[in-house]
C-alpha cells in the first residue's frame, strides 16, 4: 500500500520574474509503499532538494500532485500543512538543526509538545525513543555537549518520537565521519526493519544510498532510472551496482 | 514538559543575545520615568521653576520616546532576523504559523516586561538623586521632597507599554506572513558581491558636501537649513558606508597585497556593506550626542563672559532729563545695599541721544554719542574692575575733530552699521554734522537696553562740547552704572526693583544681565544634565547595534576561521585580522560622525558672539565618548575573539 505518491510534479523558480527561468522539478513520479526505505539519488542541481520542500510542504509546486496516504498535500492551507507535517512527517537535517537553549531530552519532545501533548506521557515517550536510539543516558545534556553522531541520533529521535507515517532525511550523513555515518545508517535500517518505518533519504552518498531497499536516480529535474535491491542481496554488492548506475547517470565511461 | 514551557525555556536561553537590546530599552524607561517623576512632582508642578526648564525636560522625554520607538523597532526585528533557522525549525516540526506569531508575541511582552520593571526600578532608585541634582542646579527656593507620583506612573507605563505593545504585535504579524522558505532558506542565500556606481559615489559626496556648505555658509538660517541637513548627512553617510567604502576597498584590493592585507580588505568589503544602515545610525548617534554636549558644555562655560560682553553692568539705569525714574540711581543703589549686595563701583556716563545718518541712507537711526573722554574714563573703570573683559576691550587712541568710532555690542551678528565709514550727526535745529567713522568697535561698554539706540558714537571732546550745547534737553541722557559683588545672585535685588517698574519704562530705561543670566544659567544645567541621561542612553544604543551586528555574523566567522585555521592561519594572524575590523567597525562611526560635529559646531560658531570659545569643552566631551567607545571595543574584541578563533575557545563545541 503506497504511502507517498507523487504524480507528475514540476517546480518552476523565476517564472514571476522576467529573465532566467529554472526548472528544478520537471514532471517526477515517484510511489513510496508502506515500510520502504528508499533512497534518492542525483548529481548538484537535480533538484532532490526541492522535491524534500515540496513533500514537507515548506513549498508550493508549479504543477503536479502529492498524496500522502488518502490526503493531497498540495491542497492543504498553511494552518493544515503545519498539522500535516506536525503529524504525518519526521525531518531529518544535513546540519541536525537542534535548538541549543534546549536539552536532548526537550528537543525530542518538540513535535509531541508542538501537539499539545504535556505531562508525564511526553516523557516517558521521549525516553522510550531516546532508549531505542543509545542515548539513553544523555537525556539532560545540551546539544553542544554532545558528538556529532549524538546530536544526530537527537534529531532522528526528534523525527521518529510522534511515529509519523514517513521520515524524510536531507542528506543525514553529510557532517557526520565515516564512523558516525555508519552508526546512523544502521539506526535507520533497524528503525525500518524492526518499527516497519517508512524512511525517504536524499543523499549522493553512494554508500549511504546502499542501505536502502529502492533508490531513485533523478537529473535535471526528472526520473532517470531506479534500482531495487533483492531480498537476498549483499549490501557489498548492491554498492557496486549502484557506483556503476551513478557513472551512466553522471554519463561518465563505467 | 508542555509547548509553553518549552517555548520559555527556549526564550530565556536566548537571554545573553538579547542584553544589550533589553539593557537600552530599560535605560530608555528609565529616563523617561526619571523626568516625569520630575515633572509631575507636585512640588514642581506648583511653581519654582522656569518654564523653559520644563520645556527641556519635556522635549527630552519626546527624544526618548522617539528613539525608544525607532530603536525597539529596528533592533528587535535584527534580532529576530538572527533566529530565522530556528523559526524555520519550527515550521518543519510543524508549528502553525499563527503559533510562531503568538511565540513572539509571548516573547516581546516578556522582555517589555522586565524591560520595564528594571527601568522603573532604576529611574525610582535614581529620581533622589536626580532631584537633589536638580535641587542645585535649578537653585530653587525649597528643595522638593522625593515622590514618585502616580501620574508619572501611569505615564510610563502607558507610553511604553503603548510602544511595546505595538512593536509586539506588528513584529509578531511579520513573522507570521513569511513563509517556512524565506525562514528555512534566509540563512544563506542573501549574499550578494560588493558592487558601487559611480553615480551613487558621486551622490553620497555630493550629498556631505551640500550639507556641509548649508550648515557653513547659511548659518543663521539654521532653522530652514536644519531638516535638509538632516536628512542630507544621513543619506551621504550611508552611501558613504554602501557605496564609497566598497569603492574604496576594491581599489585596495587591485594592488597586491600581503595575505592578511587581502583578506582583511574582502572581508570588510562586505562587512560594511552589510551593516552600512547600523553604522549609519552609530555615526549619527555619535554625532548628535557629541554636537550638542560639546555645544551645551562649550556654551554654559562661557555664560558669563557672553552675558558680561553685552551687558557689562550689573544694572544700568538710563536717565533722561526732564524724565522722573520710578526706580532712581540712588534708590538702585539703596536696594543693592539693602539685600547685602556692596556696590565695587558706580559709574555715571553722560551720553547725547541724537539721530543719526549713515552715508547714502535716507533714514535716521538714533544713536548714542559719546565724548571720547568719557569712553577713555569709562574704558579705564571696566578694564580694572572687570579683568576678564579685558582683551575684549580695545584700547584705542582719541578720535581727530570730524572723525569718531562706531562702537557696537559683540552680541549683534552683523547689520548695516558694521562697514559704516560715514555719516551726519543730526542735532535737532541745527545743521546736520558730518562725520567721518574711522572704526567699528565690537565691545559694549553700556548694557544694550532694549528700546535705546544699539550704537554709540565716540566723538572728540570739543565736538561732543559743541554738539551738547546745541541738542535740546530731553537729549542729554545720565547712564549711572552700577557693578555689584557676587553679582550672579543679585537675582532678588533686581526683581525687587523691577517690581516697581513698568514694563515700558524698564524696556527704556533700565537694563540688568541679572534675570538672563540666571534663566540661562538654569537652562543650560537642565540641559547638560538632562542631556546626560540621554546621551548616556543614545551611547548604549551605539553599543548595541555594533554588539548586535557582531552577534549576527559570529556564526559566519567561526565557520570561516575554522576553515582558515585549517588552511593554515595562524591564532596571532586572525586575531590581528579580526582586531583591524573591529577597530574599524567602531572607529568609522566616531570618525564620522566627529566630522560631522565638527562642522555643526562650527555652524553654531557663526551664531555666537565673537570671543566665545567652545573647542575646548567640545575636545572633552570627544575625548569622553571615544574613551567610552575604546573601552567598549576592548570588551568586544576580547570576547569576539575568544569566540571565533578556534584556538582561543574555552570549552569545545563539539565536531
Amino acid at each position: 500500500m503506497p504511502v507517498l505518491q507523487v504524480k507528475h510534479l514540476t517546480k518552476v523558480y523565476g517564472a514571476k520574474y522576467a529573465g532566467a527561468v529554472h526548472k528544478a522539478l520537471n514532471g517526477i513520479d515517484l510511489t513510496v509503499d508502506e515500510g520502504e526505505f528508499v533512497s534518492i539519488m542525483g548529481p548538484s542541481g537535480s533538484g532532490k532538494t526541492t522535491l524534500l520542500n515540496l513533500l514537507a510542504g515548506l513549498d508550493q509546486p508549479t504543477s503536479g500532485e502529492i498524496w500522502l496516504r488518502d490526503q493531497s498535500v498540495t491542497a492543504l492551507g498553511a494552518d493544515q500543512l503545519a498539522l500535516f507535517r506536525r503529524r504525518h512527517l519526521g525531518f531529518v537535517f544535513q546540519d541536525y538543526n537542534l535548538l541549543d537553549t534546549l536539552t536532548l531530552a526537550e528537543n525530542v519532545a518538540l513535535p509531541l509538545t508542538l501537539d499539545g501533548h504535556k505531562g508525564p506521557h511526553v516523557r516517558e515517550r521521549v525516553i522510550e525513543t531516546v532508549r531505542f536510539l543509545g542515548l539513553a543516558d544523555d537525556l539532560d545534556r545540551y546539544p553542544y555537549e554532545l558528538s556529532g553522531g549524538q546530536q544526530q541520533r537527537t534529531a532522528v529521535a526528534r523525527a521518529i518520537v510522534h511515529q509519523p507515517d514517513i521520515i524524510l532525511a536531507d542528506e543525514p550523513t553529510g557532517n557526520l565521519d565515516s564512523a558516525s555515518s555508519q552508526a546512523l545508517l544502521e539506526v535507520f535500517q533497524r528503525l525500518n526493519q524492526e518499527l516497519r518505518s517508512t524512511i525517504l533519504m536524499v543523499t549522493h552518498d553512494p554508500f549511504a544510498a546502499s542501505y536502502s531497499g529502492r533508490i531513485v536516480f533523478i537529473r535535471d529535474g526528472r526520473v532517470f532510472s531506479q534500482l531495487d535491491r533483492d531480498g537476498t542481496q549483499r549490501r557489498e554488492d548492491f554498492f557496486q551496482e549502484i557506483l556503476s548506475s551513478l557513472a551512466v547517470l553522471e554519463g561518465r565511461p563505467s | 514538559m508542555s509547548w509553553r514551557q518549552l517555548i520559555l525555556k527556549n526564550a530565556l536561553g536566548h537571554a545573553r543575545r538579547y542584553i544589550g537590546y533589553l539593557a537600552s530599552s530599560a535605560v530608555a524607561v528609565m529616563v523617561f520615568f526619571m523626568f516625569a517623576c520630575f515633572l509631575y512632582n507636585p512640588t514642581v508642578e506648583h511653581s519654582h521653576m522656569t518654564s523653559t526648564a520644563q520645556a527641556i525636560l519635556t522635549l527630552c522625554q519626546y527624544i526618548v520616546i522617539a528613539f525608544a520607538v525607532f530603536f525597539i523597532f529596528f533592533f528587535h526585528s535584527a534580532l529576530l532576523r538572527l533566529r530565522g533557522r530556528e523559526f524555520g525549525l519550527f515550521l518543519v516540526l510543524g508549528a502553525r504559523p499563527g503559533q510562531i506569531g503568538q511565540m513572539v508575541l509571548f516573547e516581546s511582552i516578556l522582555m517589555a516586561a522586565a524591560a520595564m520593571v528594571v527601568g522603573m526600578a532604576a529611574g525610582a532608585g535614581l529620581t533622589k538623586l536626580f532631584l537633589m541634582a536638580m535641587d542645585r542646579l535649578l537653585q530653587l527656593p525649597v528643595s522638593i521632597p522625593f515622590q514618585l507620583p502616580a501620574r508619572a506612573l501611569h505615564l510610563a507605563l502607558a507610553v511604553f507599554g503603548c510602544v511595546f505593545l505595538a512593536e509586539a504585535l506588528f513584529t509578531a504579524w511579520r513573522i507570521r506572513r513569511r513563509t517556512p522558505r524565506a525562514l528555512m532558506l534566509g540563512q544563506r542565500a542573501q549574499q550578494k558581491p560588493p558592487r558601487f556606481s559611480w553615480w551613487l559615489v558621486f551622490l553620497s559626496l555630493a550629498c556631505l558636501a551640500a550639507a556641509y556648505d548649508l550648515a557653513l555658509a547659511y548659518s543663521k538660517a539654521v532653522v530652514a537649513t536644519m531638516v535638509p541637513i538632516l536628512i542630507l548627512t544621513g543619506l551621504g553617510t550611508y552611501l558613504l558606508y554602501s557605496q564609497v567604502s566598497v569603492m574604496v576597498l576594491s581599489h585596495l584590493r587591485k594592488r597586491s597585497g600581503s595575505g592578511k592585507q587581502i583578506l582583511v580588505v574582502g572581508r570588510l568589503a562586505h562587512r560594511i556593506r552589510d551593516n552600512a544602515r547600523v553604522l549609519t545610525v552609530v555615526t549619527m548617534l555619535a554625532a548628535v550626542v557629541i554636537t550638542s554636549m560639546g555645544g551645551v558644555f562649550g556654551l554654559q562655560h562661557d555664560i558669563q563672559v557672553v552675558t558680561t560682553q553685552g551687558d557689562p553692568y550689573t544694572l544700568m539705569v538710563a536717565e533722561q532729563q526732564g524724565t522722573p525714574l520710578p526706580v532712581s540711581a540712588q534708590q538702585a543703589r539703596s536696594t543693592f545695599e539693602a539685600h547685602h549686595f556692596a556696590v565695587r563701583q558706580q559709574t555715571t556716563l553722560p551720553v547725547l541721544v541724537l539721530p543719526f545718518r549713515l552715508a547714502q541712507s535716507k533714514s535716521d537711526t538714533p544713536v548714542y554719542v559719546m565724548s571720547a573722554s568719557t569712553f577713555e574714563r569709562t574704558e579705564a573703570a571696566l578694564r580694572q574692575s572687570e579683568p576678564t573683559l579685558r582683551k575684549y576691550l580695545p584700547v584705542v587712541p582719541p578720535p581727530r575733530a570730524g572723525h569718531a568710532f562706531l562702537q557696537l555690542s559683540p552680541a549683534f551678528i552683523a547689520g548695516p552699521f558694521d562697514h559704516a565709514t560715514s555719516g551726519q550727526v543730526v542735532v535737532p535745529g541745527h545743521d546736520t554734522q558730518p562725520i567721518v567713522i574711522d572704526r567699528t568697535i565690537h565691545a559694549a561698554l553700556m548694557n544694550t537696553i532694549r528700546s535705546a539706540p544699539m550704537y554709540t558714537l565716540v566723538v572728540p571732546d570739543q565736538d561732543y562740547a559743541q554738539w551738547s550745547a546745541m541738542a535740546p534737553g530731553p537729549s542729554h541722557w545720565t547712564m549711572h552704572a552700577f557693578l555689584v559683588s557676587n553679582w550672579q545672585h543679585a537675582q532678588s535685588a533686581i526683581q525687587e526693583m523691577y517690581a516697581q517698574i513698568p514694563r515700558n519704562v524698564r524696556d527704556a530705561h533700565y537694563e540688568s544681565p541679572v534675570p538672563t543670566y540666571a534663566e540661562t544659567e538654569q537652562l543650560f544645567s537642565t540641559m547638560i544634565f538632562a542631556g546626560m541621561f540621554v546621551s548616556v542612553l543614545f551611547f548604549l544604543a551605539c553599543g548595541s547595534a555594533l554588539y548586535f551586528r557582531l552577534q549576527a555574523q559570529l556564526e559566519e566567522d567561526q565557520r570561516q576561521f575554522t576553515a582558515l585555521r585549517r588552511i593554515g592561519l595562524q591564532t596571532r594572524e586572525a586575531k590581528s585580522v579580526l582586531t583591524r575590523e573591529l577597530l574599524l567597525l567602531f572607529a568609522a562611526p566616531v570618525l564620522f560622525g566627529l566630522a560631522h560635529s565638527v562642522v555643526a559646531i562650527l555652524d553654531l560658531t557663526h551664531l555666537l558672539p565673537r570671543g566665545v570659545n567652545i573647542w575646548p569643552d567640545f575636545g572633552i566631551v570627544v575625548g569622553i565618548f571615544a574613551g567610552a567607545m575604546v573601552v567598549y571595543l576592548v570588551v568586544a574584541r576580547f570576547n569576539y575573539l575568544r569566540r571565533v578563533i578556534p584556538g582561543l575557545q574555552r570549552g569545545s563545541a563539539g565536531a
